[in-house]
């Protein structure tokens, strides 16, 4: 994917804080339309990396750019087409909602004509509709989480920029943020997300950023070919059956754990059924057929393992 | 309309607020007219303006990006797509906008009560100044590396301290020294540089604005206040011909140079570029120091060839040696700043100051070794001499040295930190 194609692309990206390196090197694209999990362990250079992106540090080498504009060149063209939401993130307790997306629609360029609409599609999109006129003084976390991210996209940007924006929600506000993310990916907008919490992640991201010590150690869509898969035996030898289903079309890496027997199944839903009711009609005495999928967890932790030289 | 300046109405400008102030400042001024007159009512506006403006607006312009900070709305505020001119207007005049309201109430009352246009002109631009002042000393500190909120009352008092008034004082100095022998009226002169001086602290808070935006910039603007500063000060030594203008415009470049160096940013890589031979990404203390070389030479230089038509000990090397000791204290600040940066190493480093400049000599002269004086303190000599070595060698060894020490920490980091980039940098 070339830089021009692309809605982020960074580019040897320096970044030292007086010194002290935080990130070596990072170079990476985001296709439009695909959300990026930006994940690594704590100190990885993951916040430093969205404040470079977001134009709010400046790096002391590389290129950055986000829909098309250098964000070092022409930070304040870039920040028009880019929506930013950090981890510790405040609000104007004193102004109403209406007013707190007002300012943010103002100061990101949203003409006068267009304000009021953009208000309140954004306050009906993030459930806000009711509170618009609410201190945000007076909102609860989670409404004022929706407040803020209403505040990074009000000026509908092409890329969105959101660091753990479901810290310190509840489970029902962080399902109802997953919503939201895929919506605005469905819309065509670029995200770039992180959080510590990978199932969430996992549920709305196309791709995966890994970064440790300030280099990526892994980067690409999370695609999986092939599914696992596993069986468990109501009775029999599980490595008898793992002998036979070896022969079977599309397994691979077939491991039997007593009765259980997993294996990788590169064939369709289609083809997983057809599997199914072979064995079963050969008599197997099948008490659970279930598919085990590879977690973005598991992923993220062999590539670190990885990346620092570990079993 | 600026979106800054809006939100700041929005917050300042309510409609019980547009209420309590003409009812409260109604009421002082009844008072002050019923039991003074009308001179009384004249002279309490343009001090309850001053208070106003002065000590609670310039509050308010001092916190109006430290509170931004503390709130956690200031990196939003940064990845917003307003300029740094209209960040700069709109903090300036929004946060600022209820204390200026009560102002020109007061201008209002003061100028109805007979008061003299001109010193209703001063007050604004006491306040004007005194808010520029302090946005710029907040944004100063914040860009030292200063976030708590509890610095919001240094650049309030800096603010304060600029919109305390120069003008007597500097309508006595034009009228006692003349200002480049133009014989102009001493408070037109000090409501002109009043003017002048608003316009460079408005300036300078939308420069330092800029670069909490990162915002690329040209570095213009410092170079030229240290220039019109010079310029300014030597207008004041003019009574004493050309070598005078030149004395007071070295003073006053060498108090540049010790500001900056005290209060400028610290970054490695400013320096690594520095010595990689990037003079346009020279620190703006460095950039003062050339200046004041090029005054100590001037000054210097004509002294000894001709020290007894100078008859002062500015006529002789002893700007040089100023300008060395200068060096190796820039060099000593960024040291300092190495381990301990932003304010505390500003403090740090006036801390080494003292016992240089003060303790340490102090001592000497109590222990009758003055012929050390010179590793110290600048040392006035007269014509080339065996002094001469030892009052421009002193300074000149520990400013090397010094600046050798700063590049190899700068160059190899301290603690195994791995060397900066050169290449491609952009600050």
């Amino acid at each position: 994917m070339t830089a021009a194609m692309s809605a982020i692309a960074v580019a040897g990206l320096h970044f030292a804080y007086d010194g002290t390196p935080a990130l070596g090197g990072v170079s990476f694209a985001a296709a439009p339309g695909s959300v990026t999990a930006l994940v690594g362990p704590n100190g990885a250079g993951k916040t430093t990396l969205m404040r470079c992106l977001a134009g709010l540090e400046v790096p002391d080498a590389g290129t950055i750019s986000l829909a098309g504009i250098d964000v070092v060149a022409d930070p304040r063209a870039a920040r028009a087409r880019m929506g930013f939401l950090q981890d510790f993130f405040g609000l104007y307790d004193r102004l109403s909602v209406r007013r707190c997306l007002d300012y943010a629609a103002r100061s990101r360029l949203v003409p006068a004509a267009e304000r009021p609409g953009r208000i309140d599609a954004v306050a009906a999109s993030l459930g806000l509709g009711g509170l618009l006129d609410r201190q945000a003084a007076a909102l609860s976390r989670g409404q004022r989480q929706r407040v803020a991210i209403g505040t990074a996209i009000i000026h509908r940007p092409p890329v969105l920029i959101l660091d753990e924006p479901a810290a310190g929600l509840d489970p029902e506000a962080r399902a109802e943020l997953a919503v939201l993310l895929r919506q605005l990916a469905a819309d065509g907008m670029t995200l770039l997300v992180s959080s510590h919490i990978l199932a969430e992640l996992e549920d709305y991201s196309t791709d995966v950023l890994m970064l440790d010590a300030g280099q990526v150690i892994g980067h690409g869509p999370l695609v999986q070919p092939e599914r696992r898969l596993a069986l468990v035996l109501a009775g029999g030898d599980g490595a008898a059956a793992a002998s036979a289903l070896v022969v079977e079309a599309g397994v691979t890496a077939v491991a039997a754990e007593g009765l259980t027997v997993s294996f990788d199944f590169a064939g369709n839903r289609a083809a997983q059924a057809a599997l199914l009711a072979r064995l079963v009609g050969a008599g197997w005495a099948i008490a659970a057929f279930e598919e085990r999928q590879g977690s973005m967890q598991d992923l993220y932790l062999a590539r670190l393992r990885a990346a620092r030289g570990a079993p | 309309m600026n979106a800054e300046l809006v939100r700041n109405l929005w917050l300042e400008i309510t409609p019980q607020r547009l209420i309590a102030m003409p009812a409260v400042l109604g009421l002082v001024f009844a008072i002050a007219h019923v039991a003074e007159g009308a001179d009384a009512l004249r002279t309490t506006a343009w001090w309850m303006g001053l208070g106003l403006g002065v000590i609670w607006g310039t509050r308010q312009a001092a916190g109006a990006v430290m509170g931004e900070v503390a709130a956690r709305t200031w990196d939003s505020q940064r990845a917003s797509a307003l300029t740094a001119a209209e960040m700069t207007f709109g903090k300036l005049f929004g946060a600022t906008a209820y204390a200026w309201y009560g102002v020109a109430i007061c201008l209002a009352v003061f100028l109805a009560a007979g008061g003299d246009v001109a010193r209703g002109a001063s007050l604004g631009l006491r306040v004007l100044f005194a808010h520029g002042v302090a946005l710029f000393a907040s944004l100063a500190l914040l860009a030292l590396g200063g976030r708590a909120l509890v610095l919001t009352s240094l650049p309030h008092l800096a603010g304060i301290l600029a919109g305390a008034g120069m003008d007597d004082p500097l309508a006595w100095a034009v009228e006692e020294t003349g200002w480049y022998g133009l014989g102009v009226d001493g408070a037109v002169f000090a409501l002109a540089t009043s003017a002048l001086f608003c316009g460079w602290s408005v300036l300078g808070a939308w420069r330092l604005m800029g670069r909490e935006l990162t915002v690329p910039q040209r570095r213009w603007a410092w170079p030229a206040f240290a220039v019109f500063v010079a310029a300014f000060a030597g207008g004041f030594g003019w009574s004493e011909g050309a070598v005078g203008a030149l004395r007071a415009a070295f003073l006053a470049t060498t108090i540049a140079v010790a500001a900056a160096a005290l209060l400028e940013p610290k970054s490695r890589g400013e320096i690594v570029r520095l010595l990689g031979g990037r003079v346009g990404d020279a620190p703006p203390s460095v950039q003062a120091l050339a200046l004041a070389a090029i005054l100590a030479v001037l000054l210097g230089f004509r002294g000894v060839a001709v020290p007894e038509v100078m008859g002062s000990d500015f006529a002789t090397l002893l700007p040089v040696s100023v300008v060395l000791f200068l060096a190796r204290d820039i060099a000593l600040t960024r040291l300092v700043a190495l381990r301990a940066g932003g304010v505390r190493g500003a403090v740090t480093a006036i801390v080494w100051f003292v016992v240089l400049y003060a303790a340490v000599p102090g001592l000497l002269g109590a222990v009758d070794v003055a012929v050390l004086l010179p590793f110290f303190l600048p040392v006035p000599v007269v014509g080339l001499g065996a002094g001469t070595f030892l009052t421009l060698g002193a300074p000149a060894v520990q400013a090397v040295l010094l600046w050798a020490l700063l590049a190899g920490r700068v160059r190899t980091g301290r603690a195994g930190r791995p060397a900066l980039p050169t290449t491609g940098a952009r600050a």
